[in-house]
């Protein structure tokens, strides 16, 4: 009998009406630098097992890292013994919406493994990547990494799934520095590149070098760059900056468990209440989103979620109307639904699968429309490249944004830098003023190896895919201040 | 939980299997036992025991490390030759430092309380019983969290150095809601002894605010007197101190950098009354015996009588400046004054009562300007007392701001910071002449 099966039995024997198991061994490495010289190298290597159940219609939970018979027998009977113990404050059992018993394995494609790439060559790539910003005059500083994830799991399940999953993810990240002396100012540039589900090819593929130059530039410009004028203004929002307004306004406030509460005492609410699905107009006409955890490359996906549910694509908001939410099977009954979306996930062996958000994607434009089209099209704008400060209340309403590269846009062309800029909306408002999308060959992916929910927190890789689109009449900030 | 001997003994395991010209063990083993609950039920419970083994191995200025979570003798073989494997193939680093000798490293058994290490499931699902009836009594709608756990850490090396620090801990925070979504109110506790978890306190703060914010009226944007509770004061220190970094204030990157040079140390930062240190001996707020690369923690100021006294220094660059290291402080303590949030507030003209901080972000390092929003309970306060509920707000502010416009200080309290979720801060609530709300939050 596998360890699982001795897990799931164990579970049933002490008491469960469902259990699941993962047994996950993560393989991590990190590499950081800065500017002639390799300051750590990481390794790590973290396995073992968790057990959840169902006892008295109440979730319970336990886990360990040490993966033997005994020990998973102990654990499974812990898990069922804290269900009971808290069965007592149960108000309703949990129901869990039906799932087919799945026989599979998946894994994330990749060309070339990055746990199989020599030292040296990821050591050389980091310093070439400081070599690069260094060379341009004005810079005083570079820092560079890159990490790497393996995960890799195996699921099984009292409703008779057997699944094995491996995972790979990858993170680069640089930051320049450029110090002006005599003003006591500095001024950052970090890469616009964002992780991925790949392998090292990612690391092969993209112009590191070139793009640290370049940040190098922009890092020096900054320190002349002109500061906003705060007031209303038209923006024109890059897919390495929108991405992450995506993330935090349309993934977050479409989470059923923030819908209903679950969230209420850590991340928050959703303004997105269930009486509004199908009901509330988002957005313009334009705004479609789609959740998601089937597409190549992006960091959310996989073969089947942390519940044993096949990934799917679906809905979220539709030319405008919120029409979806992201669920599991253990919330589809909350709206009716007879099935869940595919959205659990668990971020170790240690911890419990929830909700987590899938790929949420801002879909293209249909009609033609370049990134060049759309400045031509402009009166007075500002268009902003790469993520920088974000902040969002907890109902997801009102937000505020930075950015790494910010520029004015006067009668059809970027006319300069400016610095200093943030942009502050009300949620439904932003999604209304989106009148132009980019078309598909804007299409771009990012994404963050950390966004936060539950307690205790757990991380959740995800991608958001967007092209570049314009907001019309946003209230602009100005961030300069002395204190 | 390793025992002091067992730790002893894996970490003399670890050290003969290695083949570097040094080699360092970092071990942590964890209990963790928690209860989750929203809607006024449990939702999910977890108990997970982890163990963490980090094996750093040097040959000259090369440096490697490796971590396994499995404590067999071909997993620890395994971890040592692969630290070993990336020392040698790393770049020689000219900012490797030897490693520590044998330290004096302090005893904290404050840190530690058997009866939490031995408690469980039972205790925290009591507790949340207390929360669910008292919500469920006041027509209210509860979510929480209670966490308890019991921790180990070891640190050795073949240069002699061995330390042992074990601790517990346990936290609660509480959201109750009204059932129409109007109002809302948080509360918080946080102790090294689960029996000092305050339970009843907690449902009744959170119950009490809830309540008194259902019918919000609304109030404009604008720069406030304000009277920060605890739970922000600590949120807003702990950005502050976080940014105590020698080497960027020496780089000239950071706000503690003096323009043309040097760091602002020595430099009168705020009003006399402000002081913030750090002592590992605390007795409500313990620390660790040892912060990063080993150092001994010891008591020290960061900000003595408004002067700023010290700033955190790695090893290379203390001695490189000439300096002694300091390492990352293990808790953060902020002198007050006296009495009670109450007491401010019935000190307060006119001024808004911010209860609780969120989704705080950084928008200019220079100035450590950040942003924010209130939560969970936002007020409005005439003459000395609290007359009704206001929306809430983001705020862009500054904690060097807000230390240079305190007006007056409660008595510091053991304190669990919302966003940072730290848990290792004693502030006091303070009155502070100016708070700058941007913009209003529909939020509640």
């Amino acid at each position: 009998m596998s360890l699982a099966d001795v897990a799931l039995d164990a579970a049933r024997s002490a008491g469960a009406t469902y259990a699941d198991v993962r047994i996950a061994d993560y393989r991590t490495q990190g590499l950081w630098s800065r500017e002639a010289r390799v300051e750590s190298i990481s390794e790590a290597q973290d396995r073992g097992f968790g057990v959840r159940v169902i006892a008295d219609g109440t979730w319970g939970f336990a886990a360990s890292g040490l993966v033997t018979h005994d020990e998973v027998v102990r654990v499974a009977r812990r898990a069922v013994t804290l269900a009971k113990v808290n069965a007592r404050l149960q108000r309703e059992p949990v129901v869990l919406a039906p799932v087919e018993a799945q026989r599979a394995v998946w894994a994330t494609p990749i060309r070339r493994d990055p746990f199989d790439v020599a030292l040296d060559d990821k050591t050389a790539l980091l310093l070439g990547i400081n070599a690069a910003a260094m060379a341009v005059p004005g810079v005083s500083f570079c820092e560079s990494g890159m990490w790497f994830v393996r995960e890799h799991k195996f699921f099984a399940s009292t409703d008779g799934s057997y699944i094995e999953q491996t995972l790979h993810r990858c993170q680069p990240w640089f930051e320049v520095t450029s110090i002006d002396a005599k003003q006591g100012s500095f001024q950052t540039r970090s890469t616009l590149a964002h992780p991925r589900s790949a392998g090292y090819e990612y690391f092969e593929d993209h112009p590191w070098t070139e793009e640290a130059a370049q940040a190098g530039e922009d890092a020096v410009a900054k320190h002349s760059a002109p500061s906003v004028e705060p007031g209303v203004r038209d923006l024109i929002l890059h897919p390495t900056h929108l991405w992450l307004t995506i993330h935090e306004s349309i993934g977050h406030p479409t989470e059923l468990d923030r819908a209903v509460g679950l969230e209420a005492n850590f991340a928050g609410t959703s303004f997105l209440t269930v009486d509004k699905l199908g009901q509330y107009e988002f957005g313009s006409e334009l705004v479609t989103a789609h959740g998601e955890k089937t597409h190549p490359g992006s960091l959310a996906t996989c073969g089947f979620d942390d519940d044993g549910v096949p990934t799917t694509e679906a809905p979220l908001i539709e030319r405008g109307r919120f029409v979806g939410y992201q669920t599991t099977r253990d919330q589809a009954a909350w709206i009716g639904a007879d099935r869940s979306t595919g959205t659990s996930y668990a971020d170790s062996w240690g911890t419990v699968a929830f909700q987590r958000m899938p790929n949420v994607n801002l879909l293209p434009g249909a009609r033609p429309l370049s990134l060049a089209d759309l400045i031509a099209d402009t009166e007075d704008a500002i268009l902003i490249k790469g993520d920088g400060s974000w902040s969002i209340d907890h109902q997801r309403y009102n937000f505020q944004f930075g950015g790494q590269l910010f520029y004015e846009v006067k009668h059809g062309k970027i006319t300069r830098m400016i610095n200093d800029v943030a942009y502050q909306a009300r949620t439904p408002d932003f999604w209304h003023a989106c009148d132009a999308i980019c078309d598909e060959s804007e299409y771009y992916v990012g994404g963050t190896f950390s966004d936060g929910k539950g307690e205790p927190g757990q991380a959740n890789a995800v991608s958001h895919g967007c092209a570049p689109a314009r907001f019309r009449g946003v209230n602009v900030l100005n961030t300069k201040r002395s204190v | 939980m390793l025992s002091e001997d067992e730790a002893r003994r894996l970490t003399a395991q670890i050290i003969k299997l290695s083949k570097a010209d040094e080699v360092e063990v970092s071990v942590g083993s964890a209990r963790t036992t928690n209860l989750r609950f929203a809607r006024n039920a449990p939702t999910t419970s977890g108990e997970t025991d982890r163990v963490s083994i980090t094996v750093t191995s040097r040959f000259g200025q090369r440096v490697g490390d490796a971590t396994t979570n499995q404590r067999d003798a071909a997993s620890l073989e395994l971890a040592v030759r692969a630290a070993e494997e990336v020392a040698r193939r790393a770049p020689e680093n000219p900012e490797v430092m030897p490693m520590l000798s044998a330290q004096a490293y302090v005893a904290v058994p404050g840190a530690f309380d058997a009866a939490t290490a031995e408690g469980g499931a039972e205790a925290l699902a009591d507790g949340v019983a207390v929360a669910l009836d008292t919500a469920r009594a006041a027509g209210l709608i509860a979510a929480g969290y209670v966490e308890v756990f019991e921790s180990a850490v070891s640190l050795a090396n073949s240069a002699g150095l061995f330390g042992y620090h074990r601790s517990t801990g346990s936290t609660l925070t509480e959201t109750f809601r009204t059932p129409d979504g109007a109002g809302s109110g948080w509360g918080s506790s946080a102790a090294v002894r689960i029996a000092d978890l305050d339970f009843v306190g907690v449902a009744a703060a959170a119950s009490r605010k809830a309540a008194a914010s259902q019918q919000t009226r609304p109030l404009a944007p604008g720069s406030y007197v304000a009277i920060l509770e605890p739970a922000v004061v600590a949120d807003l220190v702990g950005l502050f101190t976080r940014r105590l970094d020698g080497r960027a204030a020496d780089e000239g990157r950071s706000y503690f950098a003096r323009p043309g040079g040097g760091t602002r140390i020595g430099e009168a930062l705020f009003g006399a009354d402000i002081t913030l240190r750090s002592d590992p001996h605390d007795p409500i707020v313990p620390g660790a015996p040892w912060g990063s690369e080993g150092l001994p923690q010891t008591a020290i100021d960061w900000v003595r009588d408004g002067k700023l006294t010290n700033l955190r220094y790695g090893r290379y660059w203390a001695a490189k400046q000439g300096v002694p290291p300091v390492p990352r402080p293990s808790n953060l303590l902020m002198a007050g004054g006296q009495g009670t949030t109450a007491d401010l507030i019935a000190r307060t003209e006119r001024g808004v009562l911010i209860t609780s901080v969120w989704y705080i972000r950084p928008l200019d390092p220079q100035t450590l300007l950040y942003t924010g929003l209130t939560r969970d309970g936002v007020f409005w306060i005439e003459d000395g007392k609290v007359t009704h509920a206001v929306n809430n707000f983001r705020w862009n502010d500054s904690p060097i701001a807000v230390l240079k416009n305190v007006t007056a200080m409660s008595a510091p309290v053991h304190t669990l910071s919302r966003d940072l979720g730290a848990s290792d801060m004693a502030v006091p609530a303070l009155q502070v002449s100016a708070f700058e709300l941007s913009s209003v939050s529909d939020a509640v």
